[in-house]
């Protein structure tokens, strides 16, 4: 039995019209935010921070008036966007694992997060679709979920050794399709297809990943050049980078560390999407600010002024990284790396000793001329879905929604 | 109509309703009250059973799924899918009311009456029914899969194949996702970049150090169908296709063996393990004589199938359940399968996370944990293995354990002195595994015990009753260590609080029982000057969701752990873990339905942990798939 319908025909009219004028003004809309985003921003940047924050010592209605776990950030505050009343996904309250698994991917369904489709989406472009580096991110059992996640909601996980962070882009051997290496993945390749024909939608995302896997490892050994490269034989020699030196122990000198070589690749055409995990949620990781260093779970519940404390940290550690990048100059454009870069920054709850899921204390860097920047942005209860599509918009993928989130934000992009 | 007997078995309240929907499904459209104009989906009482329980599927995939699992099988959420472990369960009522109440957390108000009444019937039907998961025996049947080699069945299978030493390490691999504790789970295995270098690393290294002349025992030049023939079905597990010999032969001929060998080594072929099977019948498939043999060595040996298995292969042989069963029961007498074994007990109670305490190392050293862990994997195998049949209620019963020197010296026992595992009497409150070192320091935090990581502990590892997470607006603060109180008095906010008394009499009342030990896992009479009270009170043990609750009261950790032994729960818990372990799933409602049925010998006290291992190859979801 299916379900009625008690509807009369002057209803169901007025619904179609109802309908079709709003499926109209959409396209309007969408139209209006391509139009929008004719200039693009050339890569983005997510970092997150476990735990939320303290709200009323994060929030502020100006950027002239940064509150004081902001404040790290004063230097920046032209390419600040802060925003007020996004949410995430549904404003309740919820739990951390929760905000994590909804955090990138703006729903509840499993799926894949927007970093993930933004490095699928731009990766013709580069050797590298995603720079995913993490810090201490995989290093409590039970704790561990990803923000990352591959289609299908399968998580994916952050590269934590600084060593091979680094050297999985500046360590490489030359490329170079006589590399044996080459060979050995071309009959990998040739073994999955095959498999994949045999087994049809069986085990599909898990081979897909593998093909997607291999095929971008295949594609670094051909020789595909990376936009500025002035050494065709080896990547990302353009900028003589400096690995790690083995003496990074507190979490501010990890936290660098990765974020240099995350610049590094990115400043020689490597990749145009990168994810740093920070920890994890409900991170049992001490965060040195100095006297009265605590476990940032602990501080969230515990203490207002330690939790704060390390928020400034935090923070501190992204005005390191928008120093970086606007001390380089950009490899596609003309200005630093900061201006065409979008650094976004995020938590998987609000209140982090309530666990509210309104008011996301995230913020964007950078991205001038495509991000509406130096101001605070309301969202009017908008989600985080939204906000991804905004910011796939602004680079170049047209989105008019993302998970759970329809449309964008209104008045964050120029 | 069975929905209707599953209601009517539980509460009269309920037949009415479905009495009353039946009746109302009878009616013609014309006689129903029109819907309510705002209302897009009809009222429980409007509709049809079967239609009631497919709306509460869809609602369940919608809004329950992503936190307890698509099958109920738990997740961020508890499990749903076994009645005995669900804490709301206990009435069809008292899981309706819970669910347009409070669920799903972060905002109860989108499922209403209706809506928690069509997912109540759903879970009833789906998850509760025994006659729905267990009547049909096709349905117990696991998913199709490739299951990724795991780090460690990847270490002993290369080792194995290229006749490399025991320290052999090939590559640093990173630690697989565990999924309910077990890094065996395949659901979160893929092929990242990271793990594809390694994996890359890998085959140079294992290809450039074995003596391949030795291992491949085959002339390329003069007979190059030998290697294809024979070494090569050993890395596939199973003999080449036409494709793939004329592939890997070419490659062996042009570029070496050795070149040959490495692209086999990151092939799918070779990094997944296939269960995929023929179909039979109609959506059901078998799976082949080589999958048995891989699937049978990897979880007893976690390796690579021997010369026995390949032969019973290639004859077909090894499709009949009484050759399954001998040849498990042969792979269980080898030495190999004691580290499978050692390695289920370390994840099945998570002890492994005794290695990230951070325990003051002047009282817990680095070797104290590590003789810890390794008490708990001779402990688990001297019960598994012991020849005169010990059984499950010994891992927790036993008054001996299997320690060191300095271990025994730690535990204030006495220990013949040397550095072997001895078996060594008990004394005081210390009894089987709960007595273990590396169960109280890893349920412990570095400065103070936690009752609630301890009763949790009990809870979710050992009787597989996994409580509900505390709601967002819980102060879930530790009370900081306070020298003029116990632990006990620490935490009787817990008790005093009626928000957190409902689940936290669940919890903590368990965990006060082991306070004899502290956090550094040593027996302890007195706690900030006061005599420790170890009462404790196990509430719901069989049942968690018993209404009215049924309670278990005791002292100490001995009396505790005597009743886990005698749990008919804790031994179907057990063979619930072991599946999980083994199969690399979460086991949805008709798997779990399944393992109770095959461990029913096992829960009455009457089958050794090594024949319940055995056993478990003979379930019909060990050769089918769906």
């Amino acid at each position: 039995m299916s379900t009625q319908i008690n509807k009369t025909r002057r209803q169901i009219l007025g619904h179609t019209f109802y309908g079709t004028a709003a499926l109209f003004l959409s396209q309007l809309l969408f139209q209006r935010n391509l139009a929008m985003a004719a200039s693009k921003a050339n890569r983005i940047i997510f970092v997150y921070h476990p735990d939320g924050v303290v709200p009323h010592r994060w929030h502020t209605d100006a950027v002239n008036n940064l509150s004081e776990s902001l404040k790290p950030l004063s230097p920046f505050r032209e390419h600040l966007t802060l925003f007020r009343g996004l949410n995430l996904h549904d404003p309740r309250p919820g739990s951390h694992p929760e905000g994590v698994d909804r955090l990138l991917t703006g729903t509840h369904n499993a799926s894949a997060s927007i970093d993930v489709v933004l490095a699928e989406a731009l990766s013709g472009q580069v050797l590298y679709p995603h720079i995913h580096l993490g810090v201490e991110s995989n290093a409590s059992e039970g704790r561990d979920r990803k923000i990352s996640r591959f289609h299908g909601g399968i998580a994916k996980p952050a590269e934590d050794d600084l060593g091979r962070s680094f050297q999985q882009f500046f360590g490489q051997s030359p490329r170079n399709i006589q590399d044996p290496d080459y060979k050995l993945l071309k009959q990998s390749q040739k073994d999955l297809e095959s498999l994949k024909t045999k087994l049809g939608s069986i085990e599909a995302k898990k081979l897909d990943q593998h093909i997607s896997t291999v095929n971008a490892m295949i594609k670094r050994k051909q020789g595909n050049e990376a936009p500025n490269n002035p050494n065709p034989d080896r990547p990302g020699l353009c900028q003589n980078p400096v690995g790690p030196n083995g003496r990074e122990s507190t979490l501010a000198e990890k936290i660098q560390r990765q974020m240099l070589t995350i610049v590094d690749a990115m400043a020689c055409g490597l990749s145009h999407v990168a994810t740093l995990q920070i920890s994890h949620h409900t991170s049992e990781r001490i965060v040195e600010t100095g006297e009265g260093s605590m476990r940032s779970h602990e501080a969230s519940h515990n203490n207002a002024d330690v939790h704060t404390k390390q928020k400034i940290l935090f923070n501190q550690q992204i005005a390191f990284l928008a120093n970086q990048l606007k001390s380089r100059k950009d490899p596609l454009g003309s200005g630093s790396m900061l201006d065409h870069t979008i650094v976004c920054v995020i938590t998987e709850v609000a209140n982090g000793a309530t666990h509210t899921h309104e008011d996301l204390p995230f913020y964007l860097l950078g991205g001038k001329g495509v991000i509406n920047s130096g101001t605070v942005i309301d969202c009017r209860g908008k989600t985080t879905g939204s906000l991804w599509a905004s910011l796939a918009t602004s680079l170049g993928v047209p989105m008019n929604g993302f998970g759970d989130g329809a449309g964008l934000i209104d008045g964050l992009l120029v | 109509m069975r929905l209707v007997r599953a209601w009517r078995t539980r509460t009269p309240a309920f037949l009415i309703a479905c009495l009353v929907l039946l009746l109302n499904s009878c009616l013609k459209p014309s006689e129903k009250e029109p819907d309510p104009p705002t209302s897009e989906t009809p009222p429980t009482d409007t509709v049809p059973l079967p239609l009631l329980v497919d709306r509460g599927a869809k609602l369940y995939s919608e809004n329950c799924a992503s936190c307890h699992g698509v099958n109920g099988e738990g997740g961020v959420a508890g499990q749903l899918n076994d009645q005995s472990a669900c804490l709301s369960c206990g009435s069809l009522e008292s899981l309706s009311e819970k669910i347009s109440s409070s669920m799903p957390p972060n905002n109860p108000q989108i499922c209403g009456k209706d809506c928690a009444e069509a997912i109540t019937a759903f879970m009833s039907l789906e998850f509760f029914s025994d006659k729905s998961r267990c009547d049909d025996s096709s349905r117990d049947l696991g998913q199709r899969a490739l299951r990724m080699l795991t780090n460690r069945e990847y270490l002993h299978t290369v080792r194995d194949l290229f006749q490399l030493g025991y320290d052999f390490v090939p590559a640093t691999f990173p630690p697989e996702t565990r999924v309910l504790g077990f890094s065996t789970n395949h659901s979160q295995a893929v092929a990242t970049e990271r793990k594809m270098e390694d994996w890359l690393a890998a085959a140079h290294n294992v290809v450039n150090t074995a003596d391949l002349p030795a291992v491949v025992a085959c002339d390329i030049h003069q007979n190059p169908r030998c290697f294809l023939d024979t070494f090569a079905l050993k890395v596939f597990r199973r003999p080449l296709t036409l494709e793939e010999k004329s592939a890997y032969g070419k490659l062996a001929a042009e570029d070496g063996v050795a070149m040959a060998l490495k692209a086999m080594l990151i092939s799918p072929n070779f990094l997944y393990r296939s269960e995929i099977g023929t179909e039979t019948t109609d959506g059901v498939y078998q799976l082949d004589s080589y999958e048995v043999a891989t699937a049978l060595s990897y979880m007893f040996l976690e390796t690579t199938p021997d010369a026995q298995l390949l032969a019973l292969a290639a004859s077909g042989e090894l499709l009949r359940p009484e050759v399954i069963k001998s040849q498990a029961a042969r792979l269980m007498t080898l030495p190999e399968a004691k580290r499978m074994t050692a390695q289920f007990a370390v994840e099945w109670l998570q002890v492994d996370k005794i290695s990230q305490s951070k325990a003051d190392p002047s009282i817990l050293s680095s070797s104290l944990k590590e003789d810890m862990l390794n008490e708990t994997k001779a402990f688990f195998n001297h019960v598994a293995f012991h020849e005169k049949g010990l059984g499950f209620a010994d891992l927790f019963s036993s008054d001996v354990t299997m320690i060191n020197s300095r271990l025994a010296g730690y535990y204030g026992l006495n220990h013949p002195g040397s550095d072997r595992y001895e078996i060594i009497s008990l004394r005081d409150d210390r009894r089987g595994l709960l007595g273990h070192g590396s169960v109280l320091v890893s349920t412990s935090y570095p400065d103070q015990t936690s009752p609630i990581r301890r009763g949790l502990f009990v809870r979710d590892r050992i009787l597989c009753q996994k409580l509900p997470d505390p709601p967002p607006d819980a102060d879930v603060n530790v009370p900081p260590p306070n020298p003029s109180l116990s632990t006990r008095e620490r935490f009787a906010r817990h008790n005093a609080d009626p928000s957190c008394r409902d689940c936290h009499k669940l919890i903590d009342a368990i965990g006060f029982g082991m306070e004899s030990f502290d956090e550094f896992g040593r027996f302890r009479a007195i706690e900030n000057g006061k005599p420790i009270d170890t009462a404790g009170v196990l509430i719901n043990l069989e049942n968690l969701g018993a209404n009215p609750s049924v309670e278990y009261a005791f002292t100490g950790s001995a009396e505790l752990s005597h009743l886990i032994a005698e749990s008919p729960k804790a031994k179907q818990c057990f063979a619930l873990q072991f599946y999980r372990f083994s199969r690399g799933v979460s086991a949805n409602a008709s798997e779990v339905c399944g393992v109770n049925k095959t461990s029913a010998r096992f829960a009455d006290g009457k089958q050794s942990i090594q024949d319940l291992m055995i056993e478990m190859t003979q379930t019909s979801s060990f050769l089918f798939r769906r």
